[in-house]
């Protein structure tokens, strides 16, 4: 790994769309200024390990449905008070240089994932390179943040090829594949998931955006992909939902009104030490501490997968790891196809373990801010942060 | 196990018993034990609010703590409790702790009206429920807490009628001597202390009525509480000082000396002070709660004296704190003028919060509704309450 980038932790920021409100009511204040008078983001967390920002593209696009692209940039006009702004990659990176997290990401034009508009996808896909160098040249701090080009294409595998093709010409340290997870068929997802790792240089982290199930983030490390962010488990938590080895609970079900076992049995987190599902139960709906116990319990859970996947690539002993995963959450066999079908090409494909060789560590990062606090109780686990309310345009 | 115990370790008469007049106090059990004038922790369906036990143990790292768990907000844990069978603390994640159970929910708006007869009305998510005291008593027995008030009628405020007030009473009282029947035939709660409820509103007569039947079981009781002085927790700051000193004053003179003495709800820092020289030895942490709702942290500077046999506070005030959302012991973290303040709280603060964050990052998480600012100004200001409660124990040692 070529020097800046630092992989031991990732946090990154993004946006909730649960928020939007406010998120855009912050967004009209100066807050990149704020940003460069707190001396960075770092600093205005108190964090001092890795971040990560995100280039708002997908925010503006996702939460505000008067956005409008063209080549300049996504045109938008505020909710709060109707003032237009147009964000340009140019000010996307100007914007993240302020922010001075350590990984940040190009502006690229975004289009629905399940979009049937080929050519618009076309126009989409060149666009985002050529927005990736204009971020490239507008980039004042290359030797201190990097930034990652997003691999579009939709889910047209030409596309996709080309614009891996596109961003493989240009000099950085690491790629997103982005433009998934989008309400698109799992069979769809997986295979651009695998076309755009193999297209992408084995020794450059990959970070697949937007990934949330255990399921899919085991898959996809077998597929190459390297970081993921962790909006899911701090938002499933909001909504009263806990990760298991066995998969996802509910614990606003009233099954576990007399449940008096931890969330998972030996979980090593402190609300399972603590807490029952029956207490949990009991808050789930209606006390903000709730939310707290959950996303601990999460974030541990998903950081524990992350570090078994690790070890037992350490140990040449991933498949056997995946097997055992796969068994724990469909202990009936019953294994959705597209797993089947992922793990299958790759024996076809490739031999999984060549695969794994080139593959740097896993590594996962985590989005959004409930779960903050985490940063001075334990100083090496990962911690969150929502970044889009620091945007202004 | 034993019952907890409450004494009297030092008051300021030269071991003349006065009851009123500020003490340093104890309440222990097992291997517990609270210094007084001391606070419980206000919790809400179990928890203090924001805060998970292994938050709590980062606010307080060594201390001891007492718990009020207010009935309507774990009325709902009745049935699982009695499946569980360990009580209620250990279902909330507390054990280790002391836990109190009360009937009203001292920081929010009650009920008013609603009681029929003797049975009282809680107000749970699920609704309105009547509890009669053999149904309350039931309750207890499946909490299992370290000591609980007694079911009382106590929907009484400033605005309340003579006739009202007086039903409160008497009812209370009917309420109690049930209750304490009840809890003395109950093996299970041979661990249990009971706390007595004086109502009687901003009534002097009645409150001493109260005060003087409850009195008659004193070797049965932990405690007394001064009950029944509002319904709506939120505004209880306003309650004017000269209304209620007097009556406290007053009735206290009607209660033994040696036994803890408690009054819940949001009173401000002087008038808490006042209560403390009246006597009183335990109070709620709803002040710093509601102050934490109002997105405020506490940064009031004082100063603590003892002189003519009572604690005086002078409180400094600071000009530059001063903006159009604060009174006299907070600011409001959601105004503006924070925005590029990056500077803790308060600077002399050692919270974990003021350790780590700035003001205009504290403003930044609250505007954008994130809860982690609540539970920044929630470990702020209950650090700050129960350092002011430090000082006041140590300004009482000083001899
Ligand atoms: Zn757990
Ligand atoms: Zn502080």
């Amino acid at each position: 790994m070529e020097k800046p980038l630092q992989f031991d932790v990732i946090a990154s920021c993004s946006t909730t769309r649960a928020r939007t409100r406010n998120t855009y009511h912050l967004g009209l204040r100066p807050g990149v200024e704020l940003l460069k008078k707190a001396k960075g983001l770092h600093n205005f967390m108190g964090w001092k390990r890795a971040l990560l920002t995100d280039s708002g593209g997908f925010q503006m696009v996702s939460l505000l449905h008067m956005a409008e692209i063209n080549e300049q940039g996504v045109n938008f006009e505020s909710p709060y008070d109707g003032t237009k702004s147009l964000l340009t990659p140019e000010k996307s990176i100007q914007i993240q240089n302020a922010i001075g997290a350590d990984i940040i990401m190009q502006l690229d034009d975004v289009v629905p994932t399940t979009s049937k508009d080929n050519e618009r996808m076309e126009e989409a896909t060149y666009r985002t390179t050529r927005w990736l160098d204009r971020c490239l040249s507008a980039h004042e701090r290359p030797n201190e943040q990097n930034i990652f080009p997003i691999v579009q294409g939709g889910l047209i595998e030409h596309l996709r090829k080309l614009s891996a093709n596109l961003h493989l010409e240009r000099k950085v340290n690491g790629y997103a594949i982005g433009g998934l997870s989008g309400g698109e068929a799992k069979e769809d997802f997986w295979k651009m998931v695998f076309l755009s790792t193999q297209m992408l240089p084995g020794d450059k982290p990959k970070y697949v955006m937007g990934v949330g199930f255990a399921v899919d983030l085991v898959i996809c490390c077998a597929l190459g992909a390297d970081m993921f962010d962790c909006v899911f488990p701090t938002r499933t938590a909001r909504f009263g939902c806990a990760l298991t080895s066995s998969g996802q609970i509910s614990l606003r079900h009233k099954k576990f009104r007399m449940d008096f076992g931890p969330i998972e049995k030996n979980c090593s987190c402190s609300t399972c030490k603590t807490y029952t599902r029956a207490y949990i139960h009991q808050i789930v709906t209606s006390e903000a501490v709730s939310c707290n116990l959950l996303s601990v319990h999460n974030l541990n859970y998903q950081m524990q997968l992350m570090k078994g996947i690790r070890e037992s690539i350490k140990v040449n002993k991933f498949p056997e790891f995946v097997q055992q995963f796969m068994i724990n959450m469909y202990p009936n066999k019953n294994y959705p196809q597209w797993c089947i079908d992922a793990l299958q090409s790759l024996n076809k494909t490739l031999e999984l373990k060549n695969l794994l060789r080139h593959k740097l560590k896993p590594i996962h990062f985590i989005l959004e801010s409930t779960m903050m606090y985490k940063q001075f109780w334990y100083p090496l686990l990962f911690m969150v942060m929502v970044l889009k309310n620091e945007i202004k345009v | 196990m034993e019952q907890a115990l409450f004494s009297v370790v030092t008051d300021r008469h030269n071991g003349i018993p006065s009851t009123n007049g500020p003490r340093l106090g104890t309440l222990k059990h097992s291997n517990s034990q609270v210094d007084t004038p001391a606070f419980m922790f206000y919790t809400k369906c179990g928890s203090v609010p924001y805060i998970s036990r292994e938050v709590f143990e980062k606010i307080l790292p060594d201390d001891q703590a007492l718990f009020n768990f207010p009935l309507p907000t774990c009325l709902s844990f009745y049935q699982p409790l009695k499946e569980f069978n360990h009580g209620l603390n250990a279902f909330v994640g507390l054990e280790k702790y002391l836990s109190c159970c009360s009937i009203t929910d001292c920081a929010v708006d009650n009920l008013q009206g609603y009681n029929k007869k003797d049975s009282v009305a809680v107000k749970t998510k699920s609704g309105n429920q009547l509890i009669n005291y053999e149904k309350y008593m039931d309750i207890i027995e499946v909490f299992k807490p370290t000591m609980y008030v007694t079911l009382s009628i106590s929907d009484i405020n400033l605005d309340s009628s003579p006739s009202a007030i007086e039903k409160s009473v008497n009812i209370t009282n009917r309420l109690f001597k049930s209750c304490l029947e009840q809890h003395h035939q109950s093996e299970i709660l041979k661990q249990s202390c009971v706390i007595a409820p004086i109502q009687g509103g901003y009534n002097v007569q009645e409150r001493i009525r109260s005060a003087t039947f409850l009195s008659e079981y004193q070797n049965d009781v932990l405690g007394f509480l001064f009950d029944g002085f509002f319904t709506d927790g939120s505004i209880v700051e306003e309650i004017p000082s000269d209304l209620i000193l007097p009556i406290v004053n007053k009735t206290m003179e009607c209660l033994p000396y040696d036994k803890m003495k408690i009054i819940f709800g949001a009173w401000t820092p002087s008038l808490i002070i006042d209560f403390i020289n009246s006597g009183v030895d335990i109070f709620d942490s709803s002040f710093p709660y509601i102050t934490t709702e109002r997105n405020s942290a506490l940064i009031f500077d004082y100063s603590l004296k003892f002189k003519n046999e009572i604690i005086i506070m002078d409180i400094h005030h600071n000009k530059d704190e001063k903006t159009d959302s604060s009174n006299d012991y907070e600011i409001c973290l959601t105004d503006t003028s924070n925005f590029e303040k990056f500077v803790p709280i308060k600077d002399s603060c050692t919270c974990l919060t003021c350790k780590k964050h700035t003001r205009s990052y504290i403003h930044h998480l609250l505007i954008s509704n994130e809860l982690l600012g609540s539970m920044l100004l929630t470990i702020h200001n209950l650090h700050y309450f129960n350092t002011f409660f430090k000082d006041i124990r140590e300004v009482l040692k000083k001899k």
